[in-house]
């Protein structure tokens, strides 16, 4: 008698465990893309697109916290007689 | 105590199926590619960046043999002998201060400057001078943008091997002359001549008169190419691009 419930536990266990797998690949697979609870046509302010950035646009990458160095002007020529060794 | 042991053994099988579920969260954390690189003292050099020239803002600026010493080690004008604005070759970067590399005696001299006392701004050009081959690479990053013929020091005084800069460039008066149209003052100077023509023995890669001595070994340690490539040059590239002269 005490076996045969040991057996039904263990495979309710492994039936619940297999159930959950299942659950956790199917979410994976088949995320929603939007939430279901509003019905109504969503407005452009409120339509799910990316997430919301932080950033003005032109505003450096916040994974490139120091500003780039801008790039050197080109040489400016001295008139001069030089005196280098030639 | 069998019984005890397989509900022990069902528990253990129902935990691991619900605790992994697929989505790569749980674990030894993010992939190495993910974190965030460690701050620290880093290499400027040419990097993905280019190389990072610190351009001076005053009218001198200090020059320490170590990054936090208490009294300078030199000070350096600027403009500098030639005029120009003083800049550097920045080598590496270390909080608040920059390793560069000294326009100086001996060549390949590096000291430290305070970050506060200069401008960066970063290029992405070098010139490398193949002295063996007796031509001249002007690259973009990886790309070439012009090659050309150089004439080299001669034997009692060569063209010493080394990584360079410009540090100013020169218009001479006339560009028909010996230098040519233009001149670009290296950081580096002939290991034989001390002084030269007034000067202090300082290189450079200028123009010439006689291009039919450009492949030969015929300058006092100077690096001449064509007017058109110097001028090319003068119209391309900036005060402290990088300039590796190969052994």
């Amino acid at each position: 008698m005490q076996l045969k419930s040991l057996i039904a536990a263990v495979a309710l266990g492994v039936g619940l465990a297999g159930t959950g797998l299942a659950a956790g690949t199917a979410a994976a697979d088949s995320a929603p893309p939007a939430p279901t609870a509003t019905p109504r046509e969503p407005t452009p302010a409120s339509r799910p697109t990316a997430p919301p950035s932080t950033r003005r646009p032109g505003e450096p990458s916040p994974t490139h916290p120091e500003p780039a160095p801008s790039r050197p002007p080109v040489a400016k020529p001295i008139p001069k007689m030089p005196n280098y060794t030639g | 105590m069998h019984t005890g042991a397989l509900v022990v053994a069902a528990l253990i099988v129902l935990s691991a199926g619900c605790g992994s579920p697929g989505d790569g969260t749980s674990g030894d954390g993010p992939p190495e590619a993910d974190r965030p690189a460690a701050t620290g003292p880093r290499q400027a050099g040419q990097g993905r960046g280019g190389a990072e020239i610190a351009t001076v803002r005053g009218r001198r600026i200090a020059v320490y043999k170590r990054k936090g010493d208490g009294a300078a080690w030199k000070t350096l004008s600027s403009p500098n002998e030639m005029g120009a604005t003083r800049v550097f070759l920045v080598d590496a970067k270390d909080g608040d201060w920059l390793k560069v590399l000294l326009p100086v005696r001996p060549n390949g001299s590096t000291g430290w400057v305070k970050a506060s006392g200069v401008e960066l701004s970063t290029t992405s050009h070098r010139v490398e001078i193949d002295p063996k081959a007796f031509t001249f690479t002007v690259f973009d990053g990886d790309k070439v943008l012009r090659t050309g013929k150089v004439a080299t020091g001669e034997g009692g005084t060569p063209t010493p091997a080394g990584r360079f800069y410009f540090t100013e460039l020169i218009q001479p008066p006339d560009p028909d002359g010996d230098y040519g149209a233009y001149a670009f003052g290296l950081s580096g100077f002939s290991p034989t001549l001390t002084t030269f023509a007034g000067g202090p023995g300082q290189l450079a890669v200028h123009g010439t008169n006689k291009a039919s001595a450009l492949g030969g070994k015929v300058s006092h340690g100077c690096v001449r190419v064509s007017n058109d490539d110097i001028t090319w040059m003068a119209q391309n590239l900036a005060i402290g691009t990088p300039v590796v002269v190969r052994k």
